[in-house]
């Protein structure tokens, strides 16, 4: 009776190539990396203390931290709101089953691609440089990421179209706009929307974030109590900032519920 | 010898609704049965008590003289291990080639390291083959189950369930999504299966010309009940057509769907 | 047929869709007011910021080119060792999370919290605290790094689990599988393409997130780009920020060859 093998030999090859290089991967990155596992594990025994302080809480500053607050979440549903709209209109003009002109499609994603490549934090440093501080500088950096983002998610799902959609409503003779408000945005304001919830909670941890580089917000606070070694201050901040999170994910679910 | 015994089985689903009232049923060895009925009359439900994939709200049933309804862990798998299944949808793991997925067939009956390490021994591995070549899906042995036609893959479902020498086979819908030559290739190969082997098989079917043809027992089920038990010959039109009640009624053949929508009509208004 | 019943859920529903767009509205202008920023000033001001952007950061200044090379390959072991981590540690807690895989409730929803507490603290927040209980090092780097993609990383997959328990294990049961047979032979090969796929989109993740960490002193370009901005060298950092974008963009295309080739 001959050997029957489970899989075939080429294929069995194929398995462990893959894995091998896998675990290859992983070693050689690891032992380059020089992690300093030493240091970190007698850190590790030494948090114990540091932690410790972190159990208490300061909630002597809520006026100004809930204002930073809503400093934080208005320059995110902003930069938003503008970014939604300024991507919906790039999108209609880059997806390529749409688009005006072919070399408009391709030109719009290749710069969307940088403009992803580019983190948001690197983007507030960017036009904080150019523009200053304040409010409005803030609004703009977000945009950049967010039009990033937004733009080729609706790219993604304006190109999921049927083709005999858009060739039904191009073989009545409509015009751009019209195939655009009869055509698309039927067809797409469903997936436009979870989009758009994914990115509100997107917008918030990154206007946070924003904040702890110096955009002004909650985040600025954040940095400024840890710079301050205030324990209980810092834990406050901190479940502010989980609460907020926390009750956007689920504000968010609901909405999506209801439309 | 009896080898399946359904005793006053009822089933509630959390939904509210009443799949199975107070069933029951006596199945004995060598019987080619097929279960037929209306859409949500509980034909699915009926079948999977017998193997407990689903639990029965009140009431008993017996396999091998044993209560599976109470077994659990180890005992319910050793139970399962003596009843092959085969579905509707096929349910082979797609990635995994067919060889492998006739080998599933032994999971209740090998350790985990065996079937973890692909340690099966050689004599299964032929016993598998075997059962590939004898419904000609020799040449298929590795290809990935996902690049076989409905037809190919449900035959591969039966060497799935043959894999594990059952006492029984179960067979929910095996015919629903193929084409009728397909059809006709996997109901012949159940039942030459079912008498070269001496086997028992349940089958869950729509179409009443297929159940007629092949059967050696029919059952009828509407809304829950059994409300026909016995022959193909004893299956009459005026049985059948209370048995479907103001439905159209399936048949694979649709030489005459005139007809059909006549006597649908004629229902309709009485 | 319900008519009546179902023509007042359908009124019911659109009367609830009517008042969270308005809600939604108001709380849209309430961003614009409060912040006394009118919607159309950003728009209006672009042009001025691609006008200063341009003096300031072009053309950019590669001169310290050479010792950006160890910054760019740092940046990208920390992704891959990182990525790696995540993908196995959220395998795991996906398990456990999972309805259809894991029976003991108070298991589930203990990893839930801890899951969910993860997830929604900013990355940037996690990596200050670590920084600031364990100090500054490649370690803390690492962590901090897992724990950006872990949250949804984990999320995902256990979403994924139970899809697939529910629908393909049915055939497995009816064998007479074990557990642990059920989860070697059905849901790891049928969890496989979505695992590989989740794995490379966080692997994207985690060079992005790589970069900025060290802003806060985790390491990697981001210090260096925030440095060289602090210190007004905005053409340096232009160089950086280009250096950034390659890398970026390269890492997309070779990962998407990648998985073209494995799935």
């Amino acid at each position: 009776m001959n050997r029957i093998p489970l899989v075939k030999p080429k294929d069995k090859i194929r398995n462990l190539v893959i894995w091998i290089v896998a675990i290859l991967l992983f070693g050689i990155s690891a032992s380059l990396l020089d992690l300093d596992m030493g240091t970190f594990l007698s850190r590790l025994g030494q948090s114990g203390e540091v932690i410790r302080h972190f159990l208490t809480l300061d909630i002597s500053d809520i006026g100004t931290i809930l204002s930073e607050l809503e400093l934080s979440l208005s320059m995110a549903v902003a930069s938003l709101i503008l970014g939604a709209i300024l991507s919906f209109t790039v999108a209609c003009l880059g997806a390529d089953n749409i688009a005006p002109a072919h070399f408009l499609s391709v030109g719009i994603k290749a710069v969307i691609s940088i403009i992803r490549a580019i983190p948001a934090l690197v983007w507030i440093l960017m036009i904080v440089a150019s523009l200053g501080f304040g409010p409005l500088s803030g609004v703009i950096g977000m945009m950049f990421p967010t039009v990033g983002y937004l733009t080729k998610s609706f790219i993604s799902s304006i190109e999921e179209i049927p083709v005999q959609v858009i060739e039904t409503m191009r073989s009545t003779g409509a015009n751009w706009f019209q195939l655009i408000q009869e055509g698309i945005l039927p067809n797409v304001s469903k997936s436009f929307l979870n989009w758009l919830a994914i990115r509100v909670e997107g917008n918030v941890a990154e206007s946070i974030s924003l904040g702890m580089v110096g955009a002004g917000g909650i985040g600025t606070l954040l940095t400024r109590a840890i710079g301050g070694y205030q324990y209980g201050k810092i834990t406050f901040i901190f479940l502010v900032i989980f609460g907020t999170m926390f009750t956007i994910e689920m504000l968010v679910t609901r909405v999506k519920r209801a439309i | 010898m009896t080898l399946v015994e359904i005793k006053n089985v009822s089933k509630e689903y959390k939904t509210g609704q009443k799949a199975l009232n107070d069933i029951s049923l006596s199945i004995n060895k060598g019987e080619f049965v097929v279960v037929i009925g209306p859409s949500g009359a509980g034909k699915s439900t009926l079948i999977r008590v017998i193997n407990q994939l689903v639990s029965p709200s009140s009431g008993a049933v017996l396999f091998q003289q044993q209560n599976i309804t109470t077994a659990k862990g180890k005992k319910l798998r050793k139970l399962r291990s003596h009843i092959g299944m085969i579905f509707q949808h096929y349910n082979l793991v797609e990635r995994t080639n067919v060889l492998k997925n006739v080998l599933h067939g032994k999971l209740g009956q090998v350790s985990f390291f065996t079937s973890a390490f692909g340690r099966y021994t050689q004599e299964d591995r032929q016993i598998a083959m075997e059962l590939l070549a004898q419904v000609g899906l020799l040449d298929q042995a590795y290809k990935r189950a996902d690049e076989l036609s409905g037809g190919q893959m449900q035959r591969v479902g039966i060497c799935r369930a043959l894999m594990q020498n059952p006492a029984l086979i179960l067979a929910d819908e095996p015919i629903a999504s193929l084409d009728p030559k397909s059809s006709e290739i996997v109901m012949t190969q159940l039942k030459e299966i079912t008498e070269s082997r001496n086997m028992t098989t349940i089958v869950n079917l729509h179409q009443v010309d297929i159940a007629k043809k092949y059967a050696t027992r029919i059952i009828g089920v509407k809304k829950g009940e059994i409300v026909f038990d016995g022959t193909p010959v004893e299956l009459t039109e005026e049985k059948i057509e209370q048995l479907y009640n103001n439905e159209a009624i399936p048949a694979i053949n649709m030489e005459n769907p005139t007809m059909i929508l006549a006597q649908q009509e004629e229902h309709a208004y009485g | 047929m319900d008519n009546l019943g179902s023509i007042a859920l359908a009124h019911q529903k659109s009367l609830k869709k009517r008042v969270t767009v308005a809600l939604l509205s108001v709380i849209g202008i309430y961003s614009f007011v409060y912040l006394q920023v009118d919607p159309i000033t950003p728009l209006l001001t672009l042009p001025n910021v691609f006008l200063f952007f341009g003096e300031i950061f072009f053309p950019p200044n590669f001169n310290g080119f050479s010792s950006y090379i160890a910054l760019i390959v740092q940046t990208l072991l920390f992704a891959v060792v990182g990525t790696y981590i995540s993908a196995v540690l959220s395998f795991v807690f996906g398990l456990l999370m999972a309805e259809s895989i894991n029976p003991i409730a108070p298991l589930r929803i203990a990893v839930r919290f801890i899951v969910s507490f993860i997830r929604n603290i900013p990355i940037l927040v996690w990596a200050s605290l670590l920084v600031y209980i364990f100090g500054i090092g490649n370690m803390v780097g690492l962590i901090a790094l897992i724990l950006a993609t872990f949250g949804f990383l984990t999320r995902s997959y256990a979403e994924e689990m139970n899809n697939i328990a529910d629908s393909k294990l049915e055939a497995l049961k009816a064998t007479g599988a074990t557990p642990a047979q059920l989860l070697v032979h059905g849901i790891i090969p049928a969890f496989f393409p979505s695992w590989i796929n989740w794995t490379f989109f966080s692997f994207e993740i985690n060079i992005r997130a790589s970069s900025i960490l060290g802003m806060v002193g985790a390491g990697g370009i981001g210090i260096m780009i925030q440095t060289n901005i602090r210190l007004f060298k905005y053409q340096e950092a232009m160089a950086l920020i280009i250096i950034l974008v390659i890398l970026v963009l390269l890492t997309e295309f070779c990962v998407n060859k990648l998985r073209k080739w494995i799935l």
